[in-house]
């Protein structure tokens, strides 16, 4: 999605919720990595060693489900971690 | 082993409790009263709980984090199996990993076959023990699973020695629960649970 906002394809502002949307969906990104994209953002992620073990794993889970399951799993994800509530399922991740 | 909830222990009681007296000859409740239970306790204690989501491999999820715990039910299930969800969910809350309190904990629960493929041992290994625990909660019996599951302090004992026994044979009960499957049958008979609580009581309870 951030290269399609590089090749100016979308208009839509990107939001924390849609860069979040965005990690999830994007297959290789560790933990470690999605930290460092969310402190890029200015928001802080105050996780240690074994919370980015945990969510390692979580984003493995994840990725394994289908399109149906990930659209609920992250839109309560987003209400976890970055404290969104999303009104669209889905809508998130731009 | 720690929780992976705060409050685990204290929602996994209370939900067998409930569950126990739901089971009472004298006021047999059907599967709907039970789960209607089940699910307003679980509010009371502060999880939220939310039986719409649409969901397709997954009979529930759990998810926890300083924002608080909620469990997602799938809207297909009947209540037996919604009730069988909360049970293991709660069953996973009280699994954590050894270490620190995670941040954000999260447990799948799927739907038969549709699990993935290539799951890691320790995942596995967790979701036997799990079952376990859940067929415990959902008998009313949490005590028929270890008391290390359900109680990490142990009481203070009737000395060192004594306190140091008893955590030998909780340790040891717990380690061999994991493991056998036949262990975890034997230790939820009703004549083994009380044999375990009086050793407990006699070693645990202060002179």
């Amino acid at each position: 999605m951030v290269s399609r906002y590089e090749q100016g394809v979308l208009d839509a502002p990107l939001t924390l919720e849609r860069m979040v949307g965005w990690a999830l969906c994007c297959e290789a990104l560790s933990s470690r990595a999605f930290k460092q994209l969310l402190a890029l953002a200015g928001y802080y992620l105050p996780w240690h060693a074994a919370d980015l073990r945990a969510f390692d794993d979580l984003l493995r889970s994840y990725r394994q489900l289908s399109l149906t399951d990930q659209v609920v799993v992250r839109t309560r994800l987003l209400w976890h971690i970055l404290g969104i509530e999303t009104s669209e399922p889905g809508g998130e991740s731009g | 082993m720690a929780r992976l909830v705060p409050q685990a222990e204290t929602t996994a009681a209370n939900l067998a409790r409930v569950l126990r007296l739901h089971t009472l000859p004298s006021t047999p409740w059907e599967p709907h009263q039970r789960a209607v239970a089940a699910r307003r306790l679980l509010e009371e204690l502060g999880v939220r709980c939310d039986e719409s989501a649409a969901l397709h491999d997954l009979k529930g999820f759990l998810l926890s984090s300083p924002r608080g715990t909620e469990l997602v039910v799938s809207r297909d299930l009947d209540d037996e199996q919604r009730l069988e969800v909360y049970a293991h969910l709660v069953a996973h809350a009280l699994l954590g990993p050894d270490g620190p309190e995670l941040a954000l904990a999260a447990r799948f629960e799927y739907v038969p076959g549709r699990a993935p493929g290539e799951r890691p041992a320790n995942e596995l290994r967790e979701e036997v023990l799990a079952d376990a625990v859940a067929r415990a909660i959902l008998a009313g019996r949490l005590e028929a699973a270890p008391r290390l599951i359900y109680c990490r302090d142990l009481g203070p004992g009737r000395g060192r020695f004594s306190r140091a026994v008893l955590r030998g044979l909780h340790l040891g009960s717990l380690a061999l629960y994991r493991r056998s499957r036949s262990y975890q049958r034997l230790r939820s008979l009703p004549v083994v649970t009380a044999l375990t609580e009086r050793v407990h009581s006699f070693l645990g309870n202060a002179a």
